[in-house]
C-alpha cells in the first residue's frame, strides 16, 4: 500500500472522528450512537496501520482482491447500522403514538376540569 | 349497571359527524349505560370545530395517527373511565347505529368479540368490487388457515368487545388496518369471537381509505400481519362453548 493512500485515508478517519465528536458536543447525537460510529472509524484505522495482515488475511479468505474483502465487511457494516436503525425508528414510533394518546385524553380531562370552574 | 362506550373515530368527517354522533346519541340499553366518544384524528377540516359547536364528547389527538392509532385512544379512554364495554362505530356514516343493540345482547350473553359483518346471511345489498371481495376471501382464508373460524367480514369496523379485549387492545393495537390482525390475536388468544349480520350504508359524503393503488400495498402488508400474529400469538385460556 502507498504511503500516500495511507495518509490520505489516516486524514479520512481523523475527519470523521472530528465530526463526531462536534456532532456530540452540539447535542444532535446521543453518546450511544455515537459509539457506533466511532468504533466504525477505529477499524478503518486499525485496518490501515495493520494493511499487510489485511491483505494476508484476504488472500487466506480466497478473496480476489483485498479490496473485495473490505468492500464486503463495509457492506455488511452498514446493512447492520441500516438494520438496527429501522428497528430504533419503529420503537420511537410506537412511543410517539402512545404519547399522542395519552395527551389527547390528559387534553380532555383539563379542558373538562377548567369547564367545571368557570361555572 | 354495566357502562359501554361507543368510539367514533373521525378523520375528515366534518359533514358525516354530526349524523353519526346523533343516530348513537338516541341509543338506549336495558342492559347498560351507553355513552360516545368522538376520536379526532387531528383532521384537517373542520371537524373538531363541529364537535365543539354541538358540544359533542370528543378527544383531539395532537398528531394524526391512523385508524389504529385512533381507535386506540378510545380503547384507553374506555380502560381510564372503567367501562365494561366498547364499540367501534366509523365516523363515516357506513355504520348504521340500529345494529348496536343486537351488538350489546351478544356481548351480554359473555361473547368476547362480536364483529357486524356485511356478508354473513347476506342480508346487506352493499355493493362491493369483484376485487375487494377477492381481497377479502383471502384474508378470510388467511384466518381460517391460522384460526380454524371463519369470519365473513375480517375488515370489518363495526365491532364490539368487553373488559378483557379492551385491555389488551388498549395496551396492544395495531396502527394501520388493524382489523383482520387483532381477530387473529383474539381468536389465537382462545377469545371467543362471534359475527352477527348487519347492514352498511354507502358512504356519503369523502373517501374510503383504502384506495385502488393503496390495495395491493394492503394485501400483502395484513396478510402478513395475519401470518405473524397467527404464528407468534400464544393461548391464553381455554376456549370455553
Amino acid at each position: 500500500m502507498k504511503t500516500s493512500l495511507i495518509v490520505f485515508l489516516s486524514i479520512l478517519c481523523l475527519f470523521l472522528l472530528i465530526l463526531v465528536f462536534l456532532v456530540i458536543k452540539k447535542n444532535k447525537m446521543s453518546l450511544k450512537y455515537s459509539l457506533l460510529w466511532i468504533t466504525f472509524v477505529f477499524m478503518i484505522f486499525i485496518s490501515l496501520l495493520f494493511h499487510n495482515q489485511v491483505f494476508y488475511v484476504s488472500k487466506f479468505l480466497g478473496f480476489e482482491a483485498p479490496s473485495n474483502m473490505v468492500f464486503l465487511i463495509g457492506f455488511v457494516l452498514l446493512m447492520i447500522i441500516t438494520f438496527v436503525l429501522t428497528s430504533i425508528i419503529s420503537r420511537q414510533n410506537e412511543k410517539i403514538v402512545a404519547l399522542t394518546q395519552e395527551m389527547a385524553i390528559l387534553n380532555k380531562k383539563v379542558k373538562e376540569l377548567d369547564d367545571r370552574d368557570y361555572l | 349497571m354495566k357502562k359501554l362506550l361507543i368510539i367514533i373515530p373521525a378523520y375528515n368527517e366534518e359533514k358525516n359527524i354530526i349524523d353519526t354522533v346523533n343516530s348513537v346519541k338516541t341509543i338506549e340499553s336495558d342492559y347498560c349505560i351507553v355513552d360516545y366518544v368522538v376520536i379526532n384524528d387531528c383532521s384537517k377540516d373542520k371537524t373538531e370545530q363541529v364537535c365543539v359547536d354541538n358540544s359533542f364528547n370528543y378527544i383531539s389527538l395532537p398528531l394524526n395517527l391512523g385508524i389504529g392509532g385512533a381507535v386506540q385512544t378510545g380503547y384507553k379512554y374506555a380502560l381510564y373511565n372503567e367501562y365494561d364495554y366498547a364499540i367501534q362505530f366509523d365516523g363515516d356514516g357506513q355504520h348504521n347505529a340500529k345494529y348496536i343493540e343486537p351488538l350489546i345482547s351478544e356481548l351480554e350473553k359473555g361473547v368476547d368479540l362480536v364483529i357486524g359483518s356485511r356478508f354473513i346471511n347476506q342480508i346487506s345489498e352493499f355493493k362491493s368490487t369483484k376485487l375487494r371481495r377477492f381481497g377479502k376471501s383471502i384474508l378470510s382464508f388467511l384466518i381460517k388457515v391460522f384460526t380454524k373460524k371463519k369470519i365473513t367480514d375480517p375488515t370489518s369496523g363495526f365491532r364490539g368487545c368487553n373488559r378483557k379485549l379492551i385491555e389488551l387492545f388498549a395496551s396492544k393495537y395495531p396502527i394501520d388496518y388493524p382489523e383482520p390482525d387483532t381477530i387473529v390475536t383474539v381468536l389465537k388468544k382462545g377469545y371467543k369471537v362471534i359475527e352477527i349480520p348487519v347492514k352498511m350504508n354507502e358512504r356519503k359524503n369523502g373517501v374510503s381509505s383504502i384506495n385502488a393503488f393503496k390495495s395491493i400495498y394492503y394485501m400483502i402488508k395484513v396478510s402478513l400481519a395475519i401470518i405473524i400474529s397467527g404464528i407468534s400469538t400464544e393461548k391464553e385460556k381455554e376456549y370455553e362453548d
